[in-house]
This record gives structure tokens, C-alpha cells and sequence, in this order.
């Protein structure tokens, strides 16, 4: 169960009830800690606090400038400059003051409001920017500080009250209860928690699927004809093509798109290819499904094909009617409402849940990836068997100990991967960092390549060894390179580095979630032995004598390894 | 004097107090009710400005403690809005 802690100088307990309820309705389950007002503090210093015993993934700290520096907006603009300056670094120091301390006694997710602007001050439009200045360079200064504490993140507090509207800051509560949130503002800010909560959890979407007519363009392809439809910089083409635009970005960005239409496959490639106007091209799709088959089916096809599960996949499409009938067929597919309105659609994107915490190099050479990867299914098809498909692949890993570059990209491969994932431990930064310190631990990196193309850092394995046992903690593949042996390639790595800690036992987990079936027969495929066949759903412990291990079937794959 | 309808203010107050409707009496408060409490309250300060289309001072907000003074409160502005 995943555990929230709410820390604030002001009333947040309210917030504790709108977050619950919402993650509750999403059937994620949490519990819930909150400190409020003094107590807050007290919790973040005191040894042994509640707050510690509690262990949260994630804390959520909201300091509200009233209660740090009280009615500063009325006296900061008679201070000196120097004065002022002393006032903006102790407001930094206070909170940075927090979020180290939970940093160090912590191994939790900080997410930390910064402070909201007025939109204007009692004193008038001559003195307003001095206390507006002073605030917005303490919130750069202090998102700069929290940038270089690992795994905290700046909450845009001050964003989030300009969408809100300043009227929604309920002076009765605050003068009552310090609640100056009114229920619009609290909503946006518990939504603003969630979207971290849900990049943490790898509950986020990574593929997005699009129709075409009247979605990527104005018009109906096989009725307009390629002349006819519309997507230029007119008024009437505009909308069409700030959304291809946006999603060209979210491309870039490391985003997976697909199409799904109906339409003759022909004319809609020839548009794809040739039409002028045309911002995305079929480089940017990993997938084309156009057909006049049903789209929920061509949805099936394009999850199987992408190995993509419907639970990470957006469907974008103008019709109504197709909507509904996607929510029916694929409950799990986020399915959006589409304005009316074309020049809104690129608004409809933001509530996509794509949020990705950090961007990696893999990210922006994603859809080159999952382009090669259609000419690799090409290739495999037009192959006489699968055997002789892996030996002209020309597979080689790269298998090496954790460097301290890679970290973001090992903390997304245990965060993101689902299906090959033995115990599905959602390590965190600081997490894999305490393995890869230790002298009896190791942390793995595998990268791939073949004749198509790199698939980048891509399998990842935590092992420790202890009393001659080799105990692998956490064994891993992004969905993409599956299907090619070489999960054998770092499991044979792993031996090799047990081998020289003096290891003779290896040991393994399998631990069952809803998506990792494909990884379940892994250590039985190794040729280890299952030492306790309990129920379905539970924990399973695989064991063998290092030297009785079956050859491993990797001579397709050319492997060089660095300890 | 208008006049408040003691049922539709009593469903409305145990809504937003998540409790039964029967739970809530003409003399029921915070004290009665333990889902009363202030964060209670100000769920139902706010769900009852939204239900009878008003806004209460930090005044009256303080005095509505049970049920037969929010309902005087609210006739009250009833009134003084008809009066105007």
C-alpha cells in the first residue's frame, strides 16, 4: 500500500480526504499521514516522530508564506534592498532546511509547494512589484536548491493559484481555521499530488493512439480527397496542425504514437508521406492501423504489436460515437472527451497523464526504436524459422556495473517495467544507489544492439551475495527486447559475477503481479528449481547449485562484460 | 420571515457530514454529531453556501453551531434579500 505523508504549517487535513477519495475511486489504495501547523515541523525534526515510524513513499510539504514571514507583503517594500535580500534567503533556508532533514531521515518522493503571487497588494500599484519581485526570485531560488536534492520535485503552487483564480484564496477560512484554500484550489493541488503519484507508480500512459479524419486533419479523406483536407496555417487548418505540432513534441519527448483509422490504407499513407501540409510523418508512428475494420480490434492490434498494455494507451478520436464504443470494448484505454473545437484539442493533452517525472536519452530515441522494430518484424517474418531469425539478428549486450550517469535510467526501468519483471521492487534513486554502494551487491546495466538498430539501456539486475549464496533481488527487461533470448545474456553475467564473490548457490524470486505472467517460467527456463510450489498469487522461491545450471542458450549473442 | 424547509436543510447537512439524514435532529451539533468537527464544519459551511446560493461572514460561520441557529441564519438572509 502505497503511503502518503501531508506535511503543512497551515489546516490540510481537508486535502487528506479529497486525495483518498480520489485514489480510492482509481482502486490504487493508500494510507494517508497528516501534520498540520506546528506540529508539522515538529514531525520533520523530532527523532522517533510519528512521521518516521509512519515511512511514507511520499511526502507532499506545503508551507504557507503567512505562517513563515506573517504579513511580509505590508513591510517588505519599506526595507532596504539588502534587508529584503536577507528576508528572500531566509525564506529559502526555512524550507530547504525542511525538505534536507527529510532527505536525510527519509527515503520518500518530496514534493514541495513553492509560494503563490498576489495579483496585487494593498499598497498599490507603485510599491506591488517589490514584494511581487522578491517572491517570484525566491521561488526560482528555491526551485534551483530543491533541484539538487534527489528524488524532490517543486510543486508550482503559484501556477496552479493563477488557474484557480486569487478569489478561490477563501479569506474566512483563513481568518478561521488558516485554510486559505477554497475547494477549487484544493482539487488542483491534491490533481497536481496525483500526477507525480501516478509517474512514481508507472501508472502513466506511454502510447497515444489517433484517428484522422477531423482529428489529425480537417475533413473526411475519402470524401474530401487529399486535396481537400486541411491542415495549413488558415484559421479553419490551424487547430488541426498546433495539434500535430503537440503531439510531434510529445513524439520528440519520448511518446508513442499509433493510428487507428478508417480509411483506405493507400490514400491515408499517401497523405502521411506526401501531403505538404503534414507535421507528422511516418517516422513518428509506430504503428498504422488503417483499415475499415472496427477500431476497438485495430486497438488490439496495436497494443499487441507496440507490446503496450491497454492500461498505457490514450485514444484520441473526434466521434462520439467511437469513443463510447472504445470505453465499452477497452475499459482500461483512456478515452478523453475531443472538444468541438479544434483549436482546443492541443488542451485535451494535458489531462493524458503522459507526465514523465525525469526525460532520459532513451526517451527521445524511443520512436526511432519502435520504427527499427517495425522493420525488425519485417524481417522476422520473412525469416524461414525463429531460430535462424536470431542468428542474422546479430544481437550484442553490453553488460556492465551501474555508472552513476545511468541512475535516472535504472530508477524508470524499475518504475516502467511491467511484463519481464521478476519482484516488481519499485526501487527509487536513493534505493538503488544503497545496493550499488555496497561490496556485497551489484547493480547490472544491459544494453543492446543488433542489425536494425540500439535499443539503449534496457535490462537491469539487483544481486547480492552472501554466505556463498548468489541472491538475485530484482531481474528486469523492457518489454521491447523480449523475445530474443538475451534475458539469458545477464542472467549468465549474474553468474559470472557470483562466481568470482565465490558463490556456488544462486537464488531467485518470483513474485506474481496482474502483468508479469511472461516472467514467471524465467528461472524454471535457467534450469533452477522452485522450492516452494504455494498458491498462485504468492512469492516463489527458485534455487540451484551454480554448477549444475543447464548451457544457456545465448551463442546467438555477443556479449562483453565490465564488473 | 421566510421559511427553511427543516428536511431539505437536514439532508443537506448530513451530506456534507457523510452521515444519515436520521442522525441529524433540529438540536443536533458538534457535539451530537462527531463528524461535526471543524474540518467537518467547513465542508459544511461550504456545501450550504453552494445548496441555499449564499455566503456566510466569519461571524455567522462561528455561530453556526447546531442545526436551529443555521436554520435562523439562513432565514435571515432569506429575508433581508426578499426585503431588498
Amino acid at each position: 500500500m502505497f503511503r502518503w505523508a501531508l506535511l503543512s504549517n497551515t489546516t490540510i487535513s481537508p486535502l487528506v480526504r479529497r486525495l483518498k477519495a480520489e485514489i480510492d475511486s482509481a482502486k490504487h489504495g493508500c494510507e494517508c499521514f497528516c501534520a498540520e501547523y506546528g506540529d508539522a515541523l515538529r514531525q520533520v525534526f523530532a527523532e522517533d516522530s510519528e512521521l518516521l515510524a509512519f515511512k511514507p513513499d511520499l511526502i507532499a510539504l506545503h508551507l504557507d508564506l503567512q505562517q513563515i514571514k506573517p504579513d511580509l507583503e505590508l513591510y517588505l517594500p519599506f526595507e532596504t534592498e539588502a534587508r529584503r535580500d536577507e528576508i528572500r534567503r531566509e525564506v529559502v533556508e526555512h524550507v530547504i532546511t525542511v525538505v534536507r532533514t527529510l532527505r536525510v531521515k527519509t527515503a520518500a518522493t518530496l514534493l514541495v509547494s513553492n509560494f503563490p503571487t498576489a495579483p496585487r497588494s494593498v499598497l498599490g500599484v507603485g510599491l506591488d512589484h517589490i514584494f511581487k519581485n522578491t517572491l517570484r526570485r525566491t521561488n526560482l531560488e528555491l526551485d534551483s536548491k530543491l533541484r539538487n536534492i534527489s528524488q524532490c520535485h517543486t510543486v508550482d503552487c503559484d501556477g496552479l493559484w493563477a488557474e484557480a483564480g486569487w478569489s478561490e484564496r477563501d479569506r474566512r477560512f483563513e481568518v478561521l481555521a488558516q485554510m486559505p484554500m477554497g475547494p477549487k484550489m484544493q482539487k488542483l493541488l491534491v490533481d497536481e499530488w496525483l500526477r507525480y503519484f501516478r509517474a512514481i507508480q508507472g501508472l502513466t500512459r506511454k502510447c497515444i493512439v489517433v484517428d484522422l479524419d477531423n482529428t489529425l486533419w480537417k475533413g473526411i479523406l475519402g470524401e474530401d480527397g487529399f486535396e481537400g483536407i486541411q491542415m495549413d496555417d488558415t484559421p479553419s487548418g490551424r487547430g488541426f496542425r498546433r495539434f500535430q505540432l503537440a503531439l510531434k513534441a510529445l513524439v520528440r519527448r519520448g511518446t508513442i504514437l499509433a493510428v487507428n483509422s478508417k480509411n483506405s490504407l493507400e490514400d491515408g499513407i499517401e497523405v502521411i508521406r506526401n501531403h505538404p501540409d503534414m507535421v507528422l510523418r511516418e517516422r513518428d508512428f509506430a504503428a498504422l492501423q488503417i483499415n475499415w475494420d472496427d477500431k476497438a480490434t485495430n486497438l488490439s492490434r496495436i497494443s499487441n504489436e507496440l507490446n503496450i498494455g491497454p492500461q498505457h494507451i490514450v485514444f484520441l478520436d473526434d466521434n462520439p460515437s467511437e469513443r463510447t464504443w472504445m470505453r465499452q470494448q477497452h475499459p482500461e484505454v483512456l478515452v478523453p472527451e475531443m472538444p468541438n473545437d479544434s483549436s482546443a484539442f492541443c488542451d485535451v493533452l494535458t489531462q493524458c497523464r503522459l507526465d514523465t517525472l525525469v526525460v532520459t536519452d532513451e526517451d527521445f530515441k524511443r520512436t526511432q526504436m519502435y520504427w527499427e522494430d517495425r522493420r525488425r518484424r519485417e524481417f522476422q517474418a520473412e525469416a524461414p524459422s525463429y531460430e535462424q531469425f536470431l542468428r542474422e539478428l546479430n544481437v550484442e549486450a553490453n553488460i556492465q556495473r551501474l555508472q552513476s550517469d545511468q541512475l535516472e535510467r535504472a530508477v524508470q526501468l524499475c518504475q516502467r517495467t511491467n511484463q519481464f519483471n521478476l519482484t516488481t521492487h519499485r526501487y527509487t534513486a536513493e534505493q538503488i544507489n544503497s545496493f550499488s554502494a555496497s561490496s556485497r551487491a551489484i547493480v547490472l546495466m544491459m544494453s543492446l544492439r543488433d542489425k536494425f538498430g540500439e535499443y539503449g539501456w534496457s535490462g537491469l539486475a539487483v544481486a547480492t551475495a552472501v554466505d556463498s549464496q548468489l541472491s538475485i533481488d530484482s531481474f528486469l527487461l523492457s518489454c521491447r527486447v523480449l523475445g530474443k533470448n538475451i534475458e539469458f545474456a545477464l542472467f549468465s553475467a549474474l553468474l559470472q559475477w557470483g562466481a568470482k564473490q565465490n558463490c556456488n548457490y544462486v537464488r531467485g524470486a518470483f513474485i506474481p503481479t496482474a502483468k508479469n505472467k511472461p516472467s514467471a517460467d524465467f528461472y524454471g527456463r535457467c534450469g533452477m528449481v522452485m522450492c516452494n510450489g504455494a498458491a498462485a498469487d504468492s512469492k516463489k522461491w527458485f534455487l540451484a547449485k551454480m554448477e549444475e545450471l543447464p548451457i544457456l542458450p545465448i551463442e546467438h549473442v555477443k556479449i562483453s562484460i565490465s564488473f | 420571515m421566510t421559511y427553511i424547509d427543516m428536511d431539505e436543510l437536514k439532508a443537506a447537512i448530513a451530506s456534507a457530514l457523510h452521515v444519515p439524514v436520521d442522525q441529524v435532529a433540529e438540536d443536533s451539533s458538534g457535539r451530537t454529531i462527531p463528524q461535526w468537527d471543524s474540518i467537518g464544519h467547513m465542508n459544511l459551511v461550504l456545501a450550504l453556501e453552494e445548496r441555499f446560493n449564499t455566503s456566510f461572514t466569519v461571524e455567522e460561520i462561528m455561530a453556526m453551531r447546531d442545526v436551529a441557529t443555521i436554520r435562523t441564519i439562513l432565514e435571515g438572509k432569506r429575508s433581508s434579500r426578499a426585503g431588498k
